[in-house]
C-alpha cells in the first residue's frame, strides 16, 4: 500500500490572484480533495496580487490553470510587455532595454559575444526583435511576451475556474490561525466558525496571516528601493515598461500607474520589506507568493515566483506522513529560485552611485561576467539568461576577457553579421508598422 | 587585447601526456579555440597509456559533433560499437540483472512521472513487466538491435540516448591525427624538470630528458595517475574516497568475440570483491575485473576474470593500481589537471572519458588569457567539484544498495556509512519515490530510478495522484506502451547490421 496519501482538505487563505491560482491548481491536481478558500484582505504591499506580471517562464503554469497566454490576451485580461527600458540608469546615461524572452541566436558564438567582437556598433537591444518591435510600438505575433495581468479580472477569472473545479468558499473571512509548533491546527473565521485542514496555504501576501515570520531573511541591503508611491496615470498603454533613475530612487510606468520607489521611507508610501522565509514550507503550512518571498517592486516579479512555487508544490506534493522530507526538497528548490531572483534584481543597482550590499552568489555572478561575459549555471531561475546578459550589458559591464570562441571570428565578419541582424529586425518592425 | 594577427597573443598551452585525456584536450582546444591558443603536447612513448576507458556516455557525441568529427569515420577508426546502456548483474542480489539505459522510462501521465504508476501497479500485484520494458533503449539492447533515436522527445518508442564502446588504444591516435592536422604540435620526450616562477610559483617551462625546454602560459596535466604537475610538483592534497569506494585494483584482458550477436551494451557483473566489465568491440571483447585488494588478492582476481570470459584470452592479463578520490582542486596556479591526473573514479558507469570531456568544456568556458584570474580557477573548480560529487554518490549507490551478504566485501559496502548527500537522496526516494532534483551534471532522474529499482530500493510511497486512475485502464495504457516499444524495436535493424554498414562505408 502507498504510504503517501492525498490530503483530505486543503485550505487556502488569501484574496488575490495568488490565492485563487493556488486553490484552482490544487483542486485540479487532486479531484478527490476538498479545497476551501478562506478570504483574507489583500495588503497594499502584495504586489503579486495587485500588479501581477507573468514572465515567459510562468506561462506553462498559466496554461495548466486553463489560462493560456493567448486566451488572456484575447480576453483583454493580459496586455503584452515585450521589454523594459531603463533611463538614466547606466553610468554614461544611455538608455538600454531588456526583453523578456530569449533573443534568436546567431551562428558562431553567443549573440552578445559576437556583438562585443564586432565592437558594439549599435545598442545591444537593437539585436533583439522584441525590443525593436516594441520601440516601434508593435507587438509581433511570433513573440512570447511578458504579460501584465489585470488584477481584478484575473482574480475573477481564476475564482470562476476555481468554483467550477470544486473549490469551496468559506462563509466568513479569516480571523486568525491557531496552531502549535507542528503547524496550524485550525483557521478561525470572523463568524466564529473554524476550519481544519491537512495542508494550509498562506497566500495572504506580506501580511502572512497564517505562516510564521520566524526565520525571515531581510533583503533590504540588497534591494534598496522599497518605499513605493503609486498614482493613477492616463498614459497610453505601451509594450514597454520604463524605469528612470531619479534622486534617491526610481520612477516607473506600470499599466495605469505612475510609480516612484525611494530608498527612504516617505509619508504615505507603501513600505515593502524585501526578503524571504528561510522555510516557506513549515509543518503543514505552505507560504506562497509574497507570504514567502517579497522581491520588491522592481520588475514586478512576485507573481512569476508565485506561479513557479505552485508548480513546484504540485510536482512534489508535500503532504501526508512524509511531509518533512518533501518539505525540505521543496524549500531547497524554492529558495534557490528566490535567491536567484534576488540576485537578478540586486544586480540592477550595481552601477548606481550607491551600490547595495553584494551577496556572495551575486559577487560570483558579477565577477564571472566581468571576466568573460558568461553566467554561472543555475538549477532554478525564473529569468531568461538573455535577460541577465542584457541587464548587465545595459549597465555598462564589459567582460575584460574576449570570448575565446568569438575571437576566432574576424571582426569584420562579426560586424557584418550584427549589422545585418539589426537591419533585419528594423525592417521587420517597419514592415509591420506600414 | 586586440586579436590582431600582427601580434600573436594567443595563450601557449602545453599538454603534458598523450593518451585519451591528452589528445582529447589537444583536439578540443585546437578545434574550438584556434584564435585563442596554441597547443603543444609532450608525450613519451616509453610511458604506456592506461587506456581502459573503452565504454562511454552519450555526451561524447556532443564532443565529436562540436569538433565536426564524422561519426562513421570515428567509429571505423576505433572499431567502435554502439552502446545503449549498461547491464548490471548480481549487484542488488545474486541472480538479479537490469539495464541502466540512456533515457527515460515511459512518459509522464497527467504531469506525474511514469515510475509512480509503475510502482503502484507493482505494489498492487498487477502482472506488470520490469520497468525496463517501458524503455526503448533497454528493449533494443535486449534484442541486440540498434537505430538512431528519433527527434521527438515525447515519443517513448524512439527517444533514447546512445554512446559508443571503442578501442581506447586507437582513439588517441585518431584524435592525434585530427589535432595535428589543425596545428597542434607534438614533441616526443619525458619531462624531467619543471621550472617555476620565483614570484608567483606559476609553472613557466618543462625540460625534457634530451634537454629540450618548453615554455608555456598554461599547462594541462594529462600525465595520468602520476599527476606530474598537479600532484607531484604543486602537491595539491588528495581527497581520499576509498572508504566508500574500496576497489583499488583492476586486471584487464582482451578476448576473442564469441560467435553471437554483438551486444549494444556494456556489462558489469558483480564478483565477491568488486565487479567485472565486458565491453564488446568490433574485433574483440574488452574485459576487466575491478576489485578491492583488501578483500581479494591478485591471483584470485585474475582467476575470476579469466573464468568469466566467453572467448579465448588474446593477451596476458594486465594489472592496474589506483585509488578512488581526487585532488582537492583541479585548476591550481596555471596548471589544469584533466583525467586521471585530477582524480579517479572506477569505470562502473563509464565516467572516465566523460570527466575528461567535462574538464575540457569547463576549461573552454573559463578559458584564461596569459594571466590566469582567480575567477577562472574558481569557476572551473566549481564545475568539476559538482561533477565529481554527483558521480561519486551515484557510484556508491551501486555498492550500498544491496542485500548481498555472501562476502566480507559486500558486508562492508552494504553496512558502511555513506555520504550525507547520498543518504538524504536515498531517504527521500524510499519514502516518496521522488528523485532529488538538479538540472546540471550527469545522471538525472531516470538514471537514479534505474539503479534504485534495479537494485531493489523500492519506495514505500509514491505520488498519491498515481493511485487515481482505475487499475484496468491503467494496465491497458501500460501494456499499450510496452507493446508499442516492442513493436518499434522489432523493426530496428540488428546491431551487427548497423556495424557492418559503418565498416562498409569506411571501406568504400
Amino acid at each position: 500500500m502507498n504510504r503517501r496519501a492525498l490530503p483530505a482538505h486543503v485550505a487556502v487563505a488569501g484574496g488575490g490572484p495568488v490565492a485563487f491560482a493556488a486553490a484552482l491548481a490544487f483542486a485540479q491536481a487532486m479531484p478527490g480533495t476538498r479545497v476551501t478558500l478562506v478570504p483574507a484582505p489583500v495588503p497594499d504591499a502584495a504586489l503579486a496580487d495587485r500588479w501581477p506580471l507573468a514572465l515567459p517562464s510562468a506561462h506553462a503554469m498559466l496554461a495548466r490553470l486553463h489560462c493560456p497566454p493567448n486566451m488572456l490576451l484575447a480576453h483583454g485580461v493580459a496586455t503584452p510587455r515585450l521589454a523594459t527600458r531603463f533611463l538614466d540608469w547606466s553610468a554614461d546615461g544611455t538608455a538600454w532595454m531588456v526583453a523578456d524572452e530569449p533573443a534568436p541566436p546567431l551562428a558562431g558564438a553567443p549573440l552578445h559575444q559576437l556583438w562585443l567582437r564586432a565592437g558594439a556598433p549599435m545598442p545591444f537591444h537593437a539585436l533583439h526583435p522584441a525590443c525593436v518591435a516594441a520601440e516601434a510600438g508593435l507587438v509581433p505575433r511570433d513573440v512570447e511576451p511578458g504579460l501584465h495581468l489585470d488584477a481584478r479580472r484575473l482574480r475573477d477569472g481564476l475564482a470562476s475556474l476555481a468554483r467550477q473545479a470544486g473549490v469551496g468558499l468559506s462563509n466568513a473571512p479569516l480571523a486568525e490561525a491557531a496552531g502549535d509548533t507542528g503547524g496550524v491546527t485550525a483557521l478561525h473565521l470572523a463568524d466564529g466558525n473554524r476550519i481544519e485542514a491537512d495542508l494550509v496555504i498562506d497566500a495572504t501576501g506580506p501580511a502572512r496571516l497564517v505562516a510564521t515570520s520566524r526565520g525571515f531573511e531581510d533583503w533590504g541591503d540588497s534591494l534598496p528601493c522599497h518605499h513605493l508611491r503609486l498614482e493613477p496615470s492616463a498614459a497610453a498603454p505601451s509594450p514597454i515598461d520604463s524605469y528612470r533613475t531619479v534622486a534617491n530612487g526610481w520612477t516607473a510606468t506600470w499599466p495605469g500607474a505612475a510609480v516612484r520607489a525611494s530608498r527612504d521611507a516617505t509619508p504615505g508610501a507603501i513600505a515593502l520589506v524585501p526578503g524571504r522565509l528561510s522555510a516557506p514550507m513549515r509543518g503543514n503550512v505552505l507560504a506562497l507568493g509574497e507570504a514567502a518571498v517579497q522581491p520588491g517592486p522592481l520588475g514586478l516579479t512576485g507573481f512569476t515566483l508565485a506561479l513557479a512555487q505552485i508548480a513546484l508544490a504540485l510536482e512534489l506534493l508535500p503532504t501526508g506522513a512524509d511531509m518533512p522530507l518533501l518539505s525540505a526538497e521543496y524549500n531547497r528548490r524554492a529558495n534557490q529560485r528566490a535567491d536567484r531572483m534576488r540576485d537578478f534584481l540586486a544586480a540592477h543597482y550595481i552601477a548606481t552611485t550607491t551600490p547595495p550590499a553584494m551577496t556572495p552568489s551575486l559577487a560570483t555572478i558579477i565577477s564571472q561576467f566581468e571576466r568573460r561575459g558568461t553566467l554561472p549555471p543555475a538549477d532554478e531561475d525564473s529569468v531568461e539568461r538573455d535577460a541577465w546578459t542584457a541587464m548587465l550589458i545595459g549597465q555598462g559591464l564589459r567582460p575584460e576577457r574576449p570570448d575565446p570562441i568569438a575571437m576566432g571570428i574576424p571582426r569584420e565578419v562579426a560586424r557584418r553579421a550584427v549589422l545585418d541582424r539589426a537591419g533585419q529586425w528594423r525592417a521587420a518592425a517597419g514592415k509591420r508598422g506600414s | 587585447m586586440s586579436g590582431d594577427p600582427s601580434a600573436d597573443d594567443r595563450v601557449r598551452i602545453i599538454v603534458i601526456g598523450g593518451g585519451t585525456a591528452g589528445w582529447m584536450t589537444a583536439a578540443g582546444l585546437v578545434g574550438l579555440l584556434p584564435a585563442a591558443c596554441t597547443v603543444h603536447l609532450v608525450e613519451s612513448e616509453e610511458i604506456g597509456i592506461v587506456g581502459v576507458g573503452e565504454a562511454t556516455l552519450p555526451h561524447l557525441r556532443a564532443y565529436l559533433e562540436r569538433l565536426g568529427i564524422d561519426e562513421a569515420e570515428f567509429m571505423a577508426a576505433t572499431d567502435a560499437t554502439y552502446k545503449l546502456g549498461i547491464e548490471f548483474r548480481d549487484f542488488g542480489r545474486i541472480g538479479d540483472r537490469y539495464i541502466h539505459p540512456f533515457g527515460t522510462y515511459g512518459r509522464p501521465l497527467a504531469d506525474i512521472g511514469f515510475h509512480h504508476y509503475w510502482l503502484r501497479r507493482q505494489a498492487e500485484g498487477a502482472p506488470v513487466p520490469p520497468i525496463g520494458a517501458y524503455s526503448a533503449g533497454v528493449a533494443a539492447a535486449e534484442a541486440r538491435r540498434f537505430e538512431r533515436p528519433g527527434t521527438d522527445p515525447d515519443d517513448p518508442t524512439t527517444s533514447f540516448g546512445y554512446a559508443y564502446q571503442f578501442d581506447a588504444t586507437r582513439f588517441a591516435p585518431f584524435l592525434r591525427r585530427w589535432a595535428e592536422a589543425r596545428g597542434a604540435r607534438r614533441t616526443e620526450g619525458r619531462v624531467v624538470a619543471v621550472e617555476r616562477d620565483a614570484g608567483d610559483g606559476a609553472v613557466r617551462a618543462v625540460t625534457l630528458a634530451d634537454g629540450t625546454r618548453i615554455e608555456g602560459d598554461l599547462f594541462i596535466d594529462c600525465s595520468g595517475f602520476r599527476s606530474l604537475l598537479l600532484g607531484q610538483e604543486l602537491a595539491e592534497p588528495w581527497e581520499d574516497w576509498s572508504h566508500w569506494l574500496p576497489c583499488d585494483r583492476a586486471v584487464a584482458v582482451p578476448s576473442a568475440s564469441p560467435d553471437a550477436p554483438t551486444e549494444p551494451f556494456t556489462r558489469a557483473t558483480a564478483t565477491v570483491a568488486g565487479w567485472r566489465w565486458r565491453i564488446p568491440l568490433r574485433h574483440r571483447v574488452g574485459n576487466g575485473h575491478v576489485y578491492a585488494s583488501a578483500f581479494c588478492d591478485d591471483e584470485r582476481a585474475a582467476e575470476l576474470l579469466l573464468a568469466g570470459l566467453d572467448g579465448p584470452a588474446l593477451a596476458e592479463p594486465r594489472f592496474l593500481k589506483f585509488r578512488a578520490g581526487r585532488r582537492r582542486r583541479s585548476f591550481v596556479g596555471n596548471v589544469v589537471a584533466v583525467g586521471l591526473a585530477s582524480g579517479f573514479l572506477e569505470p562502473l558507469e563509464s565516467t572516465s572519458i566523460y570527466l575528461v570531456q567535462a574538464a575540457i568544456t569547463a576549461l573552454v568556458e573559463h578559458f584564461p588569457d596569459a594571466q590566469v584570474a582567480d575567477g577562472d580557477r574558481d569557476g572551473f573548480n566549481a564545475a568539476i567539484d559538482a561533477e565529481y560529487d554527483r558521480i561519486r554518490d551515484f557510484l556508491i549507490l551501486h555498492y550500498h544498495a544491496t542485500t548481498r551478504d555472501d562476502s566480507p566485501f559486500w558486508n562492508h559496502v552494504r553496512t558502511m556509512t555513506v555520504p550525507d548527500t547520498l543518504a538524504e537522496k536515498m531517504e527521500l526516494w524510499r519514502a516518496t519515490a521522488q528523485v532529488a532534483h538538479y538540472r546540471h551534471g550527469l545522471f538525472l532522474e531516470p538514471s537514479w530510478v534505474a539503479v534504485y529499482l534495479g537494485q531493489g530500493v523500492v519506495p514505500h510511497g509514491w505520488d498519491p495522484r498515481a493511485d487515481r486512475p482505475e487499475g484496468a485502464g491503467l494496465d491497458r495504457a501500460l501494456s499499450g506502451l510496452s507493446r508499442a516499444i516492442a513493436d518499434r524495436v522489432a523493426q530496428m535493424p540488428t546491431h551487427d547490421a548497423g556495424l557492418a554498414a559503418i565498416a562498409a562505408g569506411a571501406g568504400a
